[in-house]
């Protein structure tokens, strides 16, 4: 994960199976800093016992160890919590933020940018900010 | 910044291992601690293990933390993290690992244990930090030593109060002592009410059992038990929590605690602002000032 700043908004980069997505660096439960938790495997119920789930696809929450799924910004209890999600894509050899949630899909106004090989959140799984 | 006091009346130190408590100890305990077990003397912990861990992973960087459910903080991170951050005026230590002397089959190690720790507490956070007041940590299972603790330290002025673990080998207290006064700490806020319930109910039935017992049972709560709010429950809808717990009296009764450092950690001013604003102002000191006898150190 590498925390980035996207006009005066912190947001954190988190790689998830080669995919880069873009959240916002605040918990919607109670406003924690959320890119400073742990990217984590979910362990899920399957069939016959437990299984894990998407590697490294959660990232949770400090204070109070919430769960959400990076991809969506889900909260894995409760539907209608969702972490406000930036849009992200790669340039060549940059990563760029948009200043917009992605549930509105507008052309970006603002971005932010920095070096690809720097937001490769795999390799620094559990690193704080 | 609020110019108004804030108390916390649950903030959790804990040494890095029991090892820095061997300074504090005789020569005999030491041995005990160095050379117990496999490893060193180790403290019975909780069934259960918090999944993914007991503390706030935001204030630790992980790769100096130890084998232990019980991690390090630092007086700089308290500081920085808690009591600057939200302009915390007075916070009440309440032990980490130290909570397990009491449950330990060793009375004496316990008693010699516990002494050690407060001298600990004392000498290197209470004394270094003013903003911090602390609980002696007492020998539950050995009665005569848990007094003669309270008098060697109990007129400290760095200490306000007594920590008791919810577990013992007899229940606490009866009534001997009638002027004793209770924080409940950590217990919430709802379980409270059905219980009190309960006894102002079986009390009518059973009056002639403990006819000492001369009021309701309830009454006496009010007037010698307080209750820290964490883990403040919250349902999804919060009028039903206000109303689930309007019977505690909460104005009068109800104390603010953070549990600090720990991972159902209440924060300040989101916790006061689920209360009503006619209960919020005792809650965040007064309560805690008139309980703990504590030095007025701002607008309450």
């Amino acid at each position: 994960m590498v925390l980035v700043e996207v006009a005066g908004h912190e947001v954190g980069l988190f790689c998830v199976d080669g995919s880069l997505h873009a959240l916002a660096n605040r918990c919607p439960h109670r406003g924690a800093p959320l890119c400073a938790g742990s990217v984590a495997t979910p362990i899920e119920a399957g069939d016959d016992g437990l299984r894990l789930g998407r590697p490294h696809s959660i990232v949770r929450c400090p204070w109070h160890k919430w769960e959400f799924e990076i991809a969506t910004g889900r909260s894995l209890v409760d539907d209608r919590l969702r972490v406000k999600r930036y849009a992200v894509r790669v340039e060549g050899d940059e990563v760029v933020v948009s200043n917009r949630d992605t549930a509105t899909a507008a052309p970006s106004t603002s971005q932010t940018s920095l070096r690809h090989d720097a937001a490769d959140g795999h390799r620094t799984p559990s690193r704080h900010v | 910044m609020d110019a108004r006091m804030l108390v916390d009346c649950d903030i959790h130190i804990g040494y890095e291992t029991l090892s820095d408590l061997l300074p504090y100890l005789d020569p005999p305990t030491r041995e005990l601690v160095i050379h117990s077990g496999s490893n060193g003397l180790v403290m019975p912990s909780y069934p259960w293990n918090h999944p993914t861990g007991w503390v706030r992973h935001d204030l630790y960087d992980r790769h100096e933390t130890h084998d232990s459910n019980f991690t390090y903080l630092s007086l700089e991170v308290l500081r920085e993290r808690h009591l600057d951050a939200y302009d915390v005026t007075l916070g009440i230590v309440e032990p980490d690992e130290a909570a397990a002397f009491s449950i330990l089959p060793n009375a004496q190690l316990a008693a010699r244990l516990c002494s050690a720790y407060n001298d600990w507490l004392l000498e290197r956070w209470l004394q270094e930090e003013p903003r911090l007041r602390g609980m002696l940590v007492v020998p539950a299972q050995y009665p005569e030593a848990a007094a003669r603790e309270i008098r060697r330290l109990g007129g400290r002025d760095e200490f306000v109060g007594v920590f008791l673990p919810g577990a013992a080998r007899i229940p606490y207290g009866n009534q001997r002592f009638p002027g004793t006064r209770v924080a409940m700490v950590e217990g919430g806020l709802v379980p409270f009410v059905g219980f009190l319930w309960r006894l102002d109910a079986n009390w009518k039935a059973c009056r002639s059992e403990i006819p000492w017992c001369r009021r309701r049972p309830s009454d006496y709560v009010w007037e010698h038990v307080r209750f820290a709010t964490q883990p403040l429950e919250s349902p999804d809808d919060p009028a039903q929590l206000l109303a689930a717990i309007e019977f505690l009296r909460p104005a009068e009764t109800l104390m603010y605690a953070s549990d600090f450092p720990h991972w159902d950690f209440d924060e300040p001013e989101q916790t006061l602002r689920q209360l009503p604003a006619e209960w919020r102002d005792s809650i965040r000191a007064r309560n805690a000032v008139d309980f703990f006898r504590l030095p007025l150190l701002a607008a309450v």
